[in-house]
């Protein structure tokens, strides 16, 4: 059972599964070795962390990130993929009736890149009830990680929003003096829940942060102002469900 | 060549809930959507139907045009939403009897044999469950019972 998770809102995990998680990390390393037409290495990790020396400019990275984020989900189905390799941590959040977000997301940040992700949360406009799963295919820390807002600070940080729309000191004051970069292996995912603040800063080290991030919430927990049919896909159902879902099928459509 | 019926929707202002996206899908940017489709998959358009702004899509004008197309193309499952934001079953499942296949641009919904109309309907039906729920006063009082500092704390 996750033990931090409710009181943090994050948690770093360990993959249930390494080797496939090794594969999934070759198989981003191919493709995108492939797609810059460079020869690959026998250390996967290295070909990754040094992904930055084929880009010119944040506009050839972007367009690179493009390319390999739909030749990848042309290849391989990412959401059920990443929520195999970490079920035993998941399932327990989300339930046994699980929704995929149908589009991951794959974030590319080479060093001194100029546009790191911004500080927001997910929820709202979100549903209260997905979590993010955040999974670098290299190791992250420092600078080239990403930054979290504990559950209670973010609690914090909404609450002056609310009540001090126009100070953005204040705000500043409390993300700088609690939020967290997260030291997250590869190996293993950050898990955060929607409504805690995160972003990224820009990244400092001398090596390239590959990484993506995906969520998953139950079908039939509340949706949010986010349409569950444009953004999410039906992962698994259980049994008990498959047949409560038929026998109202049945009445319904008679 | 197959032949197959579109659907549009007329969005109201405000309506297009996409949060961080305010820009409504024009008509014309929907009809590119949907000929791009149907490039794909080879087919042309027999008949353009408008949804939205008081419109409702007739079951009567499809059966009218029964047997002179393939199936029908949405841009958006708008088309067939409820003014209360669920999904009108009765209407998908005529659509169904009527058209055979149905494809839904924005959700990638496509339903082309029996077994992909039933997992969509299952699909429609959990989510209605949640939006009446959602929208209901008797879950109000649920989540105003277990959140922290409600009646049960």
């Amino acid at each position: 059972m996750i033990s931090t998770f409710k009181q943090n809102g994050f948690e770093i995990i360990a993959s249930d599964d390494l080797s496939a998680l090794n594969d999934f990390q070759k198989l981003i390393r191919d493709i995108s070795y492939k797609l810059i037409g460079e020869k690959t290495n026998e250390v996967v990790i290295d070909d990754l962390n040094s992904l930055h020396k084929a880009f010119k400019s944040p506009d050839d990275a972007n367009s690179f990130r493009l390319k390999l984020t739909a030749q990848l989900s042309n290849q391989l189905d990412v959401g059920t993929k990443i929520f195999e390799i970490f079920r035993s941590k998941l399932e327990p959040l989300v339930g046994p009736d699980v929704l995929v977000q149908k589009t991951p997301n794959l974030v590319f940040q080479p060093p001194e890149y100029p546009m790191p992700t911004e500080l927001h949360r997910d929820a709202p406009a979100n549903s209260p009830y997905e979590v993010v799963v955040w999974l670098p295919f290299v190791d992250c820390f420092n600078t080239k990680s990403m930054y979290v807002l504990d559950r209670e600070h973010s609690q914090i940080a909404a609450e002056h929003i609310r009540q001090n729309p126009n100070d953005k000191n204040g705000f500043d004051e409390i993300l700088l003096e609690h939020a967290a970069l997260m030291e997250v292996p590869f190996g293993s995912a950050l898990i955060f829940w929607s409504g805690l603040f995160h972003g990224s800063i820009v990244n400092k080290e001398n090596e390239s942060r590959l990484s993506m991030n995906i969520r998953f919430k139950n079908l039939f927990s509340p949706t949010g102002l986010k349409d569950q049919l444009r953004y999410f896909d039906v992962l698994q159902t259980s049994q008990l469900t498959d047949l409560g879902l038929d026998f109202q099928h049945r009445e319904q459509f008679r | 060549m197959k032949k197959y019926l579109s659907v549009l929707h007329e969005y109201e202002d405000g309506s297009f809930l996409e949060p961080g996206v305010s820009k409504i899908p024009s008509l014309d940017l929907q009809r590119k959507a949907i000929n791009v489709l149907l490039q794909k998959r080879s087919a042309e358009q027999t008949q353009e139907f408008r949804t939205g702004a008081g419109q409702k899509l007739s079951i009567a004008d499809i059966n009218f045009e029964a047997n002179q197309f393939s199936g029908i193309v949405f841009f958006s499952a708008e088309s067939l939403r409820t003014k209360n934001r669920d999904i009108d079953l009765e209407l998908f499942n005529s659509v169904h009897k009527s058209c055979g296949e149905i494809f839904v641009i924005v959700e990638s919904i496509s339903i082309e044999n029996e077994q992909e109309f039933l997992s969509v309907s299952k699909r429609f039906i959990a989510l209605n469950y949640c939006v009446q729920r959602d929208a209901s006063d008797e879950w109000k009082d649920v989540v105003s019972q277990v959140t922290i500092g409600g009646k049960n704390q």
